[in-house]
């Protein structure tokens, strides 16, 4: 009879005695101890034999609660597989299926596939609809204080200063801003101007749908129009409500990384790579988006689209040209943008050439 | 396997004249082997024979292989992503049923027996209150704040039944470890302390941290022997204060440049604007991270003692931060599939400093009450098998 050797443990101290193990016909594990002449005699059905995980040591847990350390899995194995006839259970089936995946390039071959066809698909069409349903449900409220605490935020470290412009211009951008906002029926927005050093000429949408433009914006612009097409971008983020929806993509593309590596530190540190990268092609849409909206209300309102182009090539000359590639950047490239306005315009002129 | 582990337990004692030649962290241990001199003819004393669990002065081993543990590792991925979920309590199991296998003492190796039901149910139970908390974010943050009012009595439970979980679980020689923490005990170095910590600004925070690794310590048992911390507050503040002059210089910068690309104007913004808060937020995480990792873990386990047997754990902050930036960079550069290499890479670093001082005469390590009751004991502490990181 083919016996494996083992070390018995009985469970109360941890000194050990060598021993053979044997599973008999009857189904019942045998385990003589070397030095004192004695066998125990188990069902095979009362002994918690654990899956096989690669080479690792197995330790059978008898009913009394002594304990075998078996180094030889194959030979485990090939015991076990005798004494078995018949069809095996179910729970028996997938553990010897979970050795095969996991001891065979080919099984690690094929669960990376799986796993790679898995997080492509989420992250191509997952992510942006749960971040859509989260956004959906998340209250403006909410919303709204999250954009609070970034403007307090960003006033407190002295990234914004108090605007300089005059009153009268002031309202005259504001009346154009409310303009924009009651065309598209955005509700509780609101235009706030600082002059933001570090910042330069920008503009910007907070969660909650205060936007935000610098003096420097202003003065950058040679024309009023210009001012309201990158506002028009802006109401796109808020009525788009772009800002929390790309926080929802990176919460759940954390979730997933979470599960993909087991350990969330691992995953933050590895989402600064992919998803960086994600994320900058999400907000590309998003910038789309906004263009798409600007130049909508722009033709609505009889402003040439080629104002947003025209001040963005100025931006991105006072900003000198960044040379990084499109995928490494938050927002399409200028050029790209001044040719969609381009053709925005066009489409425009037909369509009013139409009318006539 | 061509590295019998018995067969190293020898070289290191035979060697300890020249050994640390073919290590290639000799440095370190050399200092390990100076440590084991100071203890003073405790080598002289050492016995020839191998008995496995039974002998004197050991070093951990860690046998575990890169590549074996990514395909473990991947077909857990994948039958957890198939299942929604379902299926990472069994992967969890199985991953640490590898890792515990494979750190030896002696010619023993470690076990890992926890059930993946009873994990399932604690991260069922774990989704059920974050959910509960998502939904009451929903309403009003007062519900939110009122339903962590009713969940922090919780936490002190949460601490004992997952630090019981864990070592229950955790066998050596066929003994198993066992924790015996007292609700109120965690009470004080859980929500207690954490509020203390707020209060002071972070100024209790070192101490709190302090007093949590001797209670999780102390409550901690092998068996009937207890474990004991004979570490002090000091050595905790030194740590932290180090992490906080680094750290707050790193944060600032990092706030500063996150602010700057948060702007989603028509703006091209610069590469540096793009690429600046991200090398600030990693060096500060990484910097803080590691070095409270490092220092902490070598003083607690030096400061540990099991009956009377001590450990001896010195870990070179250097050798560890370049395992975690390299295991970064590699990790970011494989689109993660580099974690179970990691992973790998740092415990066989951190097993392989592990030394044991098995006091003379303490032969042999009887089982505790719980394992004695019998297996309906043992299952007692599995109804949730509830994890936290402690």
């Amino acid at each position: 009879m083919t016996t494996v050797p083992c070390r018995f443990y009985d469970g109360r101290t941890s000194a050990h005695r060598e021993a053979t193990l044997t599973i008999t016909t009857e189904r019942n594990i045998v385990v003589a101890i070397d030095g004192i002449e004695s066998r125990r005699v188990h069902d095979l059905s009362e002994v918690r034999i654990p899956n096989r995980v690669a080479d690792t040591p197995r330790h059978l847990l008898l009913p009394d609660g002594a304990v075998c350390e078996v180094r030889d899995n194959d030979a485990l194995d090939a015991l076990r597989a005798r004494a078995e006839c018949g069809p095996l259970p179910p729970g028996r089936r997938f553990e010897r299926l979970l050795h095969r995946l996991d001891s065979t390039w080919r099984g690690a071959a094929a669960a990376l596939a799986v796993s790679a066809a898995i997080l492509y698909s989420f992250t191509q069409w997952g992510a942006p609809m749960v971040a859509g349903v989260v956004v959906a449900a998340t209250p403006p409220q909410v919303e709204a204080v999250i954009g609070q605490n970034l403007l307090t935020l960003l006033e407190q470290l002295d990234f914004v200063e108090p605007s300089r412009l005059e009153g009268n211009r002031r309202n005259e951008l504001l009346a154009a801003f409310t303009e924009i906002t009651e065309d598209a029926g955005v509700a509780g927005t609101d235009l706030l101007f600082y002059s933001g050093r570090p910042l330069g000429a920008n503009a910007f949408a907070l969660p909650g749908g205060t936007v935000i433009i610098t003096d420097e914006l202003v003065e950058l612009a040679e024309h009023d129009e210009e001012i309201i097409a990158v506002l028009a971008h802006e109401v796109g983020h808020v009525a788009g409500r772009h800002v929390m929806r790309r926080l929802a993509q990176t919460s759940s593309m954390l979730v997933v990384w979470t599960a993909f590596t087991g350990d969330v530190s691992v995953a933050a540190l590895s989402i600064l790579g992919p998803d960086q990268l994600l994320a900058m092609s999400y907000s590309r849409d998003f910038e789309r988006d906004a263009d798409r909206f600007a130049f909508d209300y722009l033709g609505r309102a009889g402003i040439p689209p080629t104002r947003l182009g025209a001040i963005l090539e100025r931006l991105k000359g006072g900003s000198s040209a960044s040379g990084l590639p499109a995928w490494s950047s938050s927002h399409p490239g200028a050029e790209e943008r001044a040719r969609n306005a381009e053709e925005a315009a066009a489409r425009d002129r037909d369509a009013s050439e139409a009318d006539r | 396997m061509t590295n019998e582990p018995g067969h190293d337990a020898v070289h290191e004692r035979s060697g300890h004249h020249g050994a640390g030649g073919d290590d290639p962290d000799s440095m370190s241990l050399g200092d390990l082997l100076d440590q084991r001199g100071e203890i003073g003819g405790l080598a002289g004393e050492l016995r020839e024979d191998d008995h496995g669990c039974d002998s004197q002065a050991r070093r951990l081993r860690f046998t575990a292989n890169g590549w074996e543990y990514f395909r473990i590792w991947i077909v857990n991925v994948a039958l957890t992503l198939l299942t929604l979920g379902i299926y990472s309590a069994w992967a969890k199991v199985r991953a640490r049923r590898y890792l515990y296998g494979h750190v030896w003492l002696g010619e023993t190796s470690f076990d890992y027996t926890a059930n993946p039901v009873a994990i399932l149910r604690g991260r069922i139970l774990v989704a059920i209150v974050a959910t509960i908390l998502w939904f009451a974010n929903l309403f009003s943050l007062w519900y939110y704040y009122a339903a962590l009012a009713v969940l922090m009595p919780l936490v002190p439970w949460v601490v004992v039944k997952a630090r019981t979980f864990q070592l229950r679980n955790s066998r050596y020689c066929g003994i198993a470890f066992d924790f015996r923490g007292k609700y109120w005990d965690a009470a004080v170095w859980y929500p207690l302390t954490w509020v203390a910590s707020v209060v002071t600004f972070g100024l209790a925070w070192p101490f709190r941290i302090f007093g949590r690794d001797r209670y999780l310590i102390d409550e901690s048992r092998l068996g009937n022997k207890p474990f004991r911390f004979n570490g002090e507050p000091g050595p905790y503040y030194g740590v932290y204060i180090t992490v906080w002059v680094v750290g707050v210089f790193l944060f600032f910068l990092t706030c500063i440049s996150v602010i700057s690309t948060l702007s989603t104007g028509p703006a091209e913004p610069s590469p540096a604007a793009v690429y600046l808060p991200l090398v600030f937020a990693f060096s500060a995480t990484l910097f803080s991270v590691v070095y409270i990792r490092t220092r902490l873990l070598s003083y607690r386990w030096s400061n540990t003692q099991l009956g009377n047997s001590d450990f001896i754990l010195n870990l070179s902050f250097g050798t560890m931060l370049w395992l975690y930036l390299s295991n970064t960079v590699a990790i970011v550069g494989t689109f993660g599939l580099f974690a179970p290499f990691a992973r790998i890479r740092v415990l066989r670093y951190v097993v392989d400093q592990f030394l044991v001082m098995q006091a003379v005469g303490e032969v042999t390590v009887e089982a505790g009450d719980t394992q004695r009751l019998g297996a309906a004991g043992a299952e007692a502490a599995g109804e949730f098998g509830l994890e936290i990181g402690i």
